[in-house]
């Protein structure tokens, strides 16, 4: 199953759908596939290839190896359970699971943590402990592509 | 690829030939980076080939767009390098732990096994060890990467209004690694020979050759 996300042209992404071929509709927006798997309604791609996530879902960049190496047992155990019965968050395990070079994407590792705040395997209350910012040099150099506006399109 | 629309100007991005530098400069400078879906996987594209950028947006085929052309030497070793310090963080980078290799010949031999041919196992590999070639396509314009500061700045003179500079960025670490030695060079011409015969036919003299 594909997940698709509905995009506004200003960015906004307003849908969210688990299927195998595109949604169809003729409301405003359009669907894509998304390019990460966590990314839903509230979510916002920036023309200048950002991707913002819900300000409820707090700050933080982190590596994948120091992400996983900050968790508790009880936390990564419960990572692994909710992951059973959550998409969302089995989509976050899995795209954690898949990534190679995680220098690359420390900032999507830190889109990955504001999914698992919101399905509660992690407190908020542990954010600061968790997400500590990283380094200059863990920083992505790295700009992500963005969909262009049909006006923006080449 | 990053396109600029009034200009009708794009450019392909080769990985491990300044394609940081590039975006980042060209960003700035008003280029648009577009999303591009490979087919075969959930993501997209971080070097899409002039190919696979045409296939989503047809229209870039009317646009003048560059690429840049790296010895393939140089490229490689670079490769090597970048592997060489991701695996410290993340052995499964390339499935080998690299970290521990002391020379070029040990990387060369641990991914490749000396196999010209052979093709590594994850996507990001693949596209770090692909022929130049797979982005440089008969109608892509070719930039010498030894002299890439002064042709960006010639070809993007009109947009550049603010004078920036293009700067490089993600360099490959440098390591005391010595010189590549006769059996890296003749692995790597074996390698990227089409590389070779694309900078010989647009008259780029490649030092490795």
């Amino acid at each position: 199953m594909k997940i698709w996300i509905k995009v506004q042209s200003d960015g906004l992404i307003i849908n969210r759908l688990l299927q195998d071929d595109p949604p169809v509709d003729c409301e405003l927006g359009h669907w894509v596939p998304a390019v990460h798997p966590f990314l839903g309604p509230g979510w916002r791609i920036l023309s200048n290839g950002d991707i913002v996530r819900p300000e409820s879902f707090g700050t933080g960049v982190v590596t994948k190896n120091a992400f996983l190496a900050r968790l508790s047992d009880s936390e990564r155990q419960l990572l692994a359970e909710t992951s059973e019965t959550n998409s969302q968050v089995s989509a976050v395990r899995d795209y954690l699971n898949s990534l190679e070079v995680v220098n690359l994407y420390a900032s999507q590792i830190g889109l990955a943590i504001g999914v698992l705040v919101e399905n509660n395997v992690i407190s908020k209350d542990r954010l600061p402990q968790i997400t500590k910012l990283s380094t200059a040099s863990e920083e992505p150099q790295f700009a992500l592509p963005t969909l262009p506006s049909e006006t923006e399109a080449p | 690829m990053l396109y600029h629309k009034p200009s009708q100007t794009a450019f392909v991005l080769v990985s491990r030939a300044a394609s940081t530098a590039l975006k980042k400069y060209l960003i700035e400078i008003g280029f648009k980076y577009p999303l591009v879906f490979a087919p075969n996987k959930a993501g997209y594209y971080s070097h899409a080939t002039y190919a696979a950028a045409i296939a989503q947006y047809p229209n870039l085929a009317n646009y003048t767009t560059y690429g840049v052309f790296r010895d393939p030497l140089d490229r490689f070793l670079s490769a090597l390098r970048f592997l060489w310090k991701n695996s410290v963080d993340n052995p499964s980078v390339v499935g080998h732990d690299i970290s521990l290799c002391s020379s070029y010949d040990e990387i060369v031999h641990e991914i490749f096994n000396w196999d010209p041919q052979f093709q590594t196992g994850s996507e990001f590999t693949q596209e770090v060890f692909a022929p130049q070639t797979d982005w440089l396509a008969e109608n892509v314009q070719i930039i010498d990467y030894r002299d890439i500061g002064n042709q960006i700045r010639s070809i993007t003179a009109t947009q550049n209004s603010s004078g920036l500079e293009f700067r490089r960025t993600n360099a490959s670490p440098t390591h005391s690694f010595a010189a590549a030695s006769d059996t890296v060079r003749q692995f790597v011409k074996s390698r990227y020979a089409a590389d070779y015969s694309l900078a010989a036919a647009n008259s780029i003299e490649v030092p490795s050759a």
